[in-house]
């Protein structure tokens, strides 16, 4: 292999709020590492969030991220070294007032209201996606968000509130991130965790199940318009896989949040959408049917209705997730390229290592004929040797068998003579040879002088 | 500070245990942790009891007996860490367990879980991980002289990463209240690329005090042996049964190192001393690289002489190499590992006659390289063009012709071969022209800066001595001495000498007196380099690149020397201000080096330029690559 001179391989950071325990918290940001990391492989992923490790929770699954810290030149400073780029994906709204913030004291709240800084971001971007707008957005942040390279919002009404703050272009609208699901918890640990919920009475041991993430809807219309056998609220504290399987296992969801919706959607799992507040159903808006949503909780059983016709995501918002996540990881390497990285060499780096991957390749398989080869002969040798053993034991079947015969007649010579044997001792036995025999005696005598 | 580490413990009765593994847990444990005790309803109140008393502790309580896996599921449920650690209360941890566990984690991301070795309660070792039979049954592995992966580990003390375990699942509810879950755990994290890990630096004491009685413990292991045979029965088919491993001892080994993506068998005189010449730094380095190719690999050194075992070998243990000695049936020895090696490497034509070829006889599967580290059949050679006697001579000359055979014989029964010059690949090219003979020689880190001439002083010889009377470089300080260094001294008077090298002879401390110091040996002998203003070795006798003048050229240290020792070295045009044949010759070529300062200084760079082109670590790495392309890995 040759030794790199320049950077092949980047560095990008996620800002999350995986220090929350949202379920869309947490998904978000595994999902959107992992669409990034499968487009750009041995890449180095590090995890933000307000306060990251200081104060973890169970529900972030063991996933740690740093904490932001102060809005200083320092920590920005930092941050800004530590990866090519930043992918702000948080579930909360950018923008919202400091007052309205999820974080005590304010933490990190500067980050996403104004970005790093101008000077940090000429060499570091920021790239929000899928992010959510707060109403009224404050200029700095319209300000931070112009400096971006890529900026995609996951509903219209984001994107309308950002062209009302003056800011100008087009900005993709992009559905939940959610849809390419498939596959972020295996099919296996997400049946040993039912399992695992049914023991521990998470779940019901057996029967249907209709979830909901609200108990002010009428839940028994629900069972009964369901014909299910249990309502179960949505359980708290749990990690991702928990929750996940929790869906999975479900006949049917009725969500109050958008990220619920659009993992249902991925899913498969029927879904609908009960929304007091009129906020969740704008990302809702862009996998689901507008009938599967509704803000009053005796309108629920026609969401359901609906819900059972229009459960699958389809395949285009799909598309159009992935084809987000290309931009991202394209957004990421030009920023890579930006500071000195050799996406070139990169390419060659890669054809180099797929030459020495062929060249190994083909000395075991040269090696594997070889010994292909040897074994072939050694078992050549041997069925040789098994015609020979079968021709010698033909052999010995057939001398066998001759022998057998000669015993044969000579066992019947043997019954022969013994029958003349005994016919001559009966003959010797009887009176006229016993009595004739001093005549015989004599007789001989004279025919013998 | 904010804890990495959560302790799940599963109790069902005997609170005493409880108490006393978090008393000595807290006594052994420094750093901060959470500790979450679940309680399997215990029928003799021990829940309740801790529930009440354990003020430190989350205490968990479940209505009915689920047993560990259940336990240990609602216990991470429950953790905030990024890290888990179950422990059972008969495990008495001690100092210094956790640190080597966690610093391993840090090191290597792609490791789910790591493991102590587990003792018995007089010190022996009760499981340094465990095999995994096509039987479905287990057996512990003994041996803990080396950090490896394993098939699995016991969950009575193993930490694993939170997020590793969500992603497999947890423990599988399928098992009934204990035995199996935790090899179905391990099985599931590697089905999910992480690996688990025995580390033998860290230790606890495991008592065994089980809860079942050993009757129900039996049906247990039945039932729970049963679930496991039917839910990994593909990996299962895969291996052999561990009731076949007494009748055929080498598939344990299969077993053993069936994770490792390749598996080599280095044969050398001795574990590599890499500070004590005499070429062990390039076998330290050529071990290093077949290490370095990939962390998983099962890299198993042969030393032929146990020199130095105990000082050396700790070193190379802790980087997961199996030193393997004192082996005095080869032959069982190789049919106890018969097709275990994917590569057998043999250094030198003594290790290639007498270990290699035996060994190999048991592993026709495996990969033939031959490392000549240098062409032995020179050094007779040598002796034969400088001998008088004519007995000697004769001695020499069949010596040197019982060499080249057997060297011969080595390069053509390897599939691939190591030089340590192109002279050399040359003549290997020459003699086994079927096999690809590559050139590795030495690598070495060149600083960007060295002192300059000023503040040097004096002649320093370097060079190991091996505590024998007339090897090369014996011969080499005497000549220096009694030869090259009276003429020198009569031009400047005063000129010091040091001899730098391990284990110096009777012959070589003889020298010590007056403007001659016998230093022996030293842990680096870059500082004596960089304070001498001249190395002169008059090496009559050797093969290959010597080693210590790499480091001199490293070092920014011009030497002088004679033709065999230039061998390899790169020198070009500058040979003729460095190489000398007599005496006399020699005592020219140092004196113009002690007084010419800018030709010192332009010898200097010189010097450093041929090190980095010519044995930079770099080098070295990408010839080494080769060699192990050329074996299949890559």
């Amino acid at each position: 292999m040759r030794e790199p001179t320049s950077r092949t391989i980047g560095a990008f950071a996620l800002w999350t709020s995986s220090d929350l325990p949202g379920f869309g918290d947490q998904l978000i940001s595994r999902l959107t590492e992992r669409e990034l990391l499968r487009r750009l492989p041995g890449w180095r992923a590090t995890w933000y969030a307000p306060l990251g490790w200081t104060r973890p929770i169970p529900e972030d699954g063991g996933y740690v991220a740093a904490p932001l810290g102060d809005h200083g030149s320092e920590r920005i400073e930092q941050i800004a070294a530590s990866a090519d780029a930043s992918v702000l994906t948080p579930t909360f709204p950018l923008g919202a007032a400091r007052a309205d913030w999820l974080y005590p004291d304010g933490a990190a709240h500067s980050y996403f209201a104004e970005g790093l800084d101008p000077e940090a971001e000429r060499t570091h971007p920021l790239i929000s996606s899928c992010v959510r707008i707060a109403d009224e957005p404050p200029v700095e942040l319209v300000t931070a968000l112009a400096r971006q390279p890529y900026l995609t919002v996951r509903d219209r009404r984001s994107c309308d509130r950002l062209a009302a703050a003056g800011l100008s272009g087009d900005i993709p609208v992009v559905p939940h991130p959610a849809l390419l699901l498939d596959g972020l918890v295996d099919a296996e640990a997400l049946r040993t965790r039912t399992q695992h919920l049914r023991q521990l009475g998470v779940l019901p041991e057996d029967g249907s199940v209709v979830v909901v993430q609200s108990t002010e809807l009428p839940l028994d219309a629900v069972r009964d318009f369901l014909a299910a056998d249990h309502v179960v609220e949505m359980p708290g504290g749990l990690v991702l896989e928990d929750r996940l399987a929790v869906l999975q296992a479900a006949s049917a969801v009725i969500a109050t949040d958008e990220h619920v919706a659009a993992a249902c959607a991925a899913l498969g799992t029927p879904w609908a959408l009960y929304d007091p507040t009129g906020e969740e159903r704008w990302p809702a808006l862009e996998f689901g049917s507008p009938k599967q949503i509704v803000e009053r909780a005796d309108r629920i059983t026609d969401a359901i209705s609906a819900g059972l016709r229009f459960s699958a995501s389809s395949e285009h918002a799909k598309r159009a997730v992935a084809t987000h996540f290309d931009r991202v990881a394209a957004a990421i390497e030009q920023a890579f390229a930006a500071r000195g990285g050799d996406l070139t060499r990169r390419l060659a780096d890669l054809a180099e290592e797929n030459n020495a991957l062929r060249h190994a390749q083909w000395r075991l398989r040269d090696r594997m004929l070889v010994e292909r080869q040897k074994l072939a002969d050694t078992l050549g040798e041997a069925w040789r040797e098994v015609a020979a053993a079968k021709a010698d034991a033909e052999r010995a079947r057939n001398e066998l068998a001759m022998a057998q015969t000669q015993f044969r007649e000579l066992r019947n010579e043997i019954d022969r003579l013994a029958l003349d044997s005994r016919e001559l001792d009966a003959l010797r036995n009887t009176k006229l040879l016993r009595w004739s025999q001093p005549v015989r005696e004599v007789y001989g005598k004279i025919k013998g002088s | 500070m904010t804890p990495r580490l959560t302790f799940v413990l599963v109790s069902y009765g005997r609170r005493d245990l409880v108490v006393t593994c978090l008393k000595t847990l807290a006594e052994h444990t420094p750093a901060p942790y959470d500790v979450i005790v679940v309680d399997s309803a215990s029928p003799d109140g021990t829940g309740e009891w801790l529930e009440q008393n354990l003020s430190d502790a989350t205490v968990l309580r479940m209505e009915k007996n689920l047993g560990f896996g259940a336990g240990c599921n609602l216990g991470v449920q429950h953790a905030r860490t990024e890290l888990v650690c179950f422990l059972n209360a008969d495990v008495e941890v001690r100092d210094g367990w956790l640190d080597p566990l966690l610093s391993f984690l840090d090191d290597h991301s792609e490791v789910g879980a790591v493991a102590p070795v587990m003792l018995n309660s007089d010190g022996s070792v009760q499981e340094s991980g465990s095999l995994i039979g096509g039987d479905g049954w287990c057996r512990a592995w003994e041996d803990a002289s080396f950090p490896r992966e394993v098939d699995y580990a016991s969950a009575a003390c193993l930490i694993v990463r939170r997020k590793a375990f969500h992603q497999a699942g947890g423990f599988s509810p399928e098992y009934e209240i204990a035995y199996f879950e935790d090899v179905d755990l391990q099985l599931a994290l590697r089905q999910r690329g992480w690996q688990t890990w025995v580390i033998p630096q860290s230790t606890v004491e495991h008592a065994r005090h089980g809860s079942s009685s050993s009757e129900r413990a039996t049906e247990l292991m039945r039932l729970n042996h049963g679930v496991f045979q039917r839910r990994w029965a593909d990996e299962l088919a895969k291996r052999p049964a561990v009731t076949s491993l007494d009748e055929w001892p080498h598939r344990a080994l299969w077993l053993r190192d069936r994770n490792a993506p390749y598996r080599v068998l280095l044969i050398d005189d001795r574990v590599p001393q890499a500070d004590r010449g005499r070429g062990d730094p390039r076998t330290a380095a050529v071990v290093d690289s077949w290490i370095e190719a990939h962390p998983n690999a099962r890299v198993t050194f042969f030393a032929v002489s146990a020199e130095r075992l105990e000082e050396y070998a700790p070193r190379w243990q802790a980087k997961g190499v199996e030193v393997v000695h004192g082996v005095t049936d080869l032959e069982a020895w190789s049919r106890s590992r018969a097709g275990l090696y994917d590569v057998i490497v043999a250094f030198r034509p003594h290790n290639y006659a007498n270990y290699g070829v035996p060994i190999a006889r048991s592993q026709p599967q495996a990969i033939r390289v031959y490392d000549s580290e240098a062409l032995f059949h020179r050094r007779p050679e040598q002796h034969f063009e400088h001998s008088v006697d004519s007995a000697e001579r004769r001695h020499h000359a069949i010596e040197a012709a019982r060499l080249r055979e057997e060297e011969q014989s080595a390069f053509r029964w390897a599939d691939v071969a190591v030089c340590v010059s192109e002279e050399e690949a040359e003549w290997a090219r020459r003699v086994a022209p079927e096999t690809p003979a590559h050139v590795a020689c030495y690598p070495i880190v060149t600083p960007d800066e060295v002192p300059g001439v000023e503040g040097r002083e004096g002649i320093v010889f370097f060079g190991g001595f091996d505590n024998t009377p007339r090897t090369p470089n014996e011969f080499a300080v005497l000549e220096l001495a009694n030869e090259v260094l009276p003429g020198l001294r009569e031009r400047h008077p005063g000129l010091t000498l040091r001899v730098v090298g391990a284990d110096p002879s009777p012959n070589v401390l003889a020298l010590h007196g007056g403007l001659n110091e016998v230093v022996g040996r030293v842990p680096d002998p870059r500082p004596w380099l960089s304070a001498a203003r001249l190395h002169v070795v008059p090496m009559r006798f050797g093969a290959g690149v010597k080693i210590k003048f790499v480091d001199s050229m490293s070092a920014g240290l011009p030497f002088v020397t004679t033709p065999v020792g230039a061998e390899g070295l790169h020198l070009g045009a500058y040979a003729r201000h460095l190489v000398g044949e007599s005496p006399a010759e020699m005592v020219e070529l140092c004196d113009r080096m002690l007084r010419d300062d800018a030709l010192w200084s332009d010898v200097q760079q010189e010097m450093l330029r041929i090190c980095r082109e010519h044995f930079s670590a770099d080098g070295f790495r990408r010839s080494m690559a080769k060699v192990l392309l050329d074996c299949g890995i890559a």
